[in-house]
């Protein structure tokens, strides 16, 4: 079942939502390739934007080392540590949707994204 | 939620393995939302009795007796309950396929030994140490 989580800011009287769920699916990306095995995987969703009014894209976790800044560290924490558990890996994702991230962000080779936008 | 279907051809039925991802504060937690996956099925152990739901918080919550701690990533966290599942059943496969193989064997001690074999892995654990699961909240 999809955890929803509601995000609102006081400062603009509104809200925005972020999605994640648990799935098991042959995969079709640039990571996995074609293939015919399953994998269990979370998947994270907004129809928010950004501040620079761009939507964002579905996110895929497959472990605990599936870092939110591209892999090489977490969003919140300047750290290249893998996740402790489901729970600190959600927030964390959670948290990066909702503040954004610098360019090459602790050191890492992350893109810009700016913060949700909320008005 | 992912859902596995098993068909047991020794009793020609078909059981279910699911994952559900969870929001709640739990018990033995720290006051505030956990977030976590709940392992359960429908297949009933020899005796009857259900094997309950296992809450996975982390790679670490592997099947009793795995010797793949912490399992490799969620994928294998979660094939490792279902083969778990169905060996501590005392389900039976014969057949074996280009991708994977099962072997079982039993000891004087009554604790079953078996692994499966991939590309990429292979698992070992034993099912004397079974009684430790939790039941679900």
């Amino acid at each position: 079942m999809a955890i929803n989580f509601e995000i609102y800011s006081n400062a603009n009287a509104s809200s925005k939502s972020v999605s994640v769920d648990f799935f098991s699916d042959i995969v079709a990306d640039s990571k996995q390739g074609i293939t015919s095995d399953l994998v269990y995987y979370f998947k994270f969703t907004t129809g928010a934007r950004d501040t620079d009014n761009l939507a964002y894209t579905q996110r895929l976790t497959r472990d605990l080392s599936d870092l939110a800044l591209n892999g090489e560290a977490q969003s919140a924490t300047n750290t290249s540590s893998q996740y402790t558990n489901v729970k600190t890996m959600v927030t964390d994702y959670v948290y990066d949707y909702i503040h954004g991230h610098t360019a090459g962000q602790f050191g890492t080779s992350v893109t810009k994204k700016a913060p949700m936008k909320f008005n | 939620m992912p859902s596995v279907k098993i068909y047991n051809d020794e009793d020609n039925r078909t059981y279910t393995v699911s994952f559900d991802l969870k929001k709640n504060i739990l018990i033995d937690g720290d006051g505030t939302d956990d977030i976590y996956l709940v392992a359960s099925t429908t297949i009933r152990k020899p005796d009857g009795s259900s094997f309950g739901s296992t809450i996975l918080r982390s790679l670490y919550d592997v099947p009793p007796g795995s010797v793949t701690v912490p399992a490799d990533d969620f994928t294998d966290l979660c094939n490792q309950w279902v083969i778990y599942y169905q060996t501590a059943a005392s389900f039976t496969e014969s057949s074996s396929s280009s991708s994977s193989s099962v072997a079982y064997s039993s000891s004087s001690s009554s604790s079953e030994l078996y692994s499966t074999s991939s590309s990429s892995s292979s698992e070992l654990y034993s099912t004397s140490s079974s009684s430790s699961l939790t039941d679900g909240i």
